[in-house]
């Protein structure tokens, strides 16, 4: 006999249920597990890296101020957006990449305006969970 | 009398901390996840590649992007890759995962994270 710990959602009866998103835990499948998480301040186009120690590459997610352009003037946005983003235009390309290696990860953000100065804020999240090869 | 569970940190009573310093509340919903997948575009080929699952809802997903530049990383898509390369991008529905490749010359690989949640928490 096969052993195992379910959990339904309120009002979900956990041995009868059938669809999986009745279950908030369900030991056949995995929960999503945080290694680290945090913020950072980067400089606009300074790129901003954060070890991790998992031998594998992690799934992450990362959002950061977005570095727009008026004219030749950067402006940093108050809200967070979620990494990756590359808009080319005409003259300026503003990125921001976040980028998982097996041992860190590696985050960009800004624009190729001449007039870069300014720090950008962010947030990170590595999981335990691995992208397998 | 209602029914539940709740697993704190180390370090919290579990009766009296707040959400923050639980792992798990079994009135919050948690992401499981159901299968991480391999997928890949060729250039050669069709400009999309679906990922299918048997879950008879809309799950939520994450798709990164398998990239080289010495060492191996990830990338997060949807992800525009700039002018010569266009952007890659994907939707769900109840039966697949379906990536996109604007750039139809180029090779693509992926991981695709498909969770057991619904958006309907």
């Amino acid at each position: 006999m096969a052993k195992g710990i379910k959990v339904t959602k309120s009002g979900k009866e956990v041995t009868t249920s059938t669809s999986l998103d009745d279950f908030y835990i369900h030991s056949s499948y995995p929960l999503l597990k945080v290694h680290s998480s945090g913020s950072f301040s980067t400089g606009i186009t300074g790129l901003q890296t954060i070890d991790h120690d998992l031998g594998y590459i992690p799934f992450i997610l990362v959002f950061a101020q977005y570095v727009g352009a008026d004219g030749y003037d950067p402006y940093i946005t108050d809200e967070l957006y979620q990494c990756d983003w590359l808009q080319e235009g005409a003259t300026v390309t503003f990125f921001g990449v976040a980028q998982a290696y097996d041992d860190r990860v590696e985050i960009e953000i800004g624009n190729t305006n001449a007039a870069r100065t300014g720090v950008v804020d962010g947030i990170y999240y590595i999981f335990k969970d691995e992208v397998a090869a | 009398m209602s029914y539940g569970m709740k697993v704190s940190k180390a370090g919290y009573n579990v009766l009296t901390t707040g959400n923050v310093n639980l792992s798990f509340n079994s009135d919050l919903a948690t992401h499981s996840i159901f299968n991480v997948a391999s997928a890949s575009i060729e250039g050669s080929g069709d400009p999309y590649v679906d990922v299918t699952h048997s879950l008879g809802f809309v799950p939520k997903v994450w798709v990164f992007l398998l990239q080289n530049d010495g060492e191996d990383y990830i990338s997060r898509v949807p992800i525009d890759l700039g002018w010569s390369s266009g952007s890659l991008d994907y939707y769900i529905d109840d039966t697949k995962v379906r990536i996109e490749a604007e750039d139809t010359s180029e090779d693509y690989t992926f991981k695709v994270v498909i969770f057991t949640r619904s958006p309907n928490i």
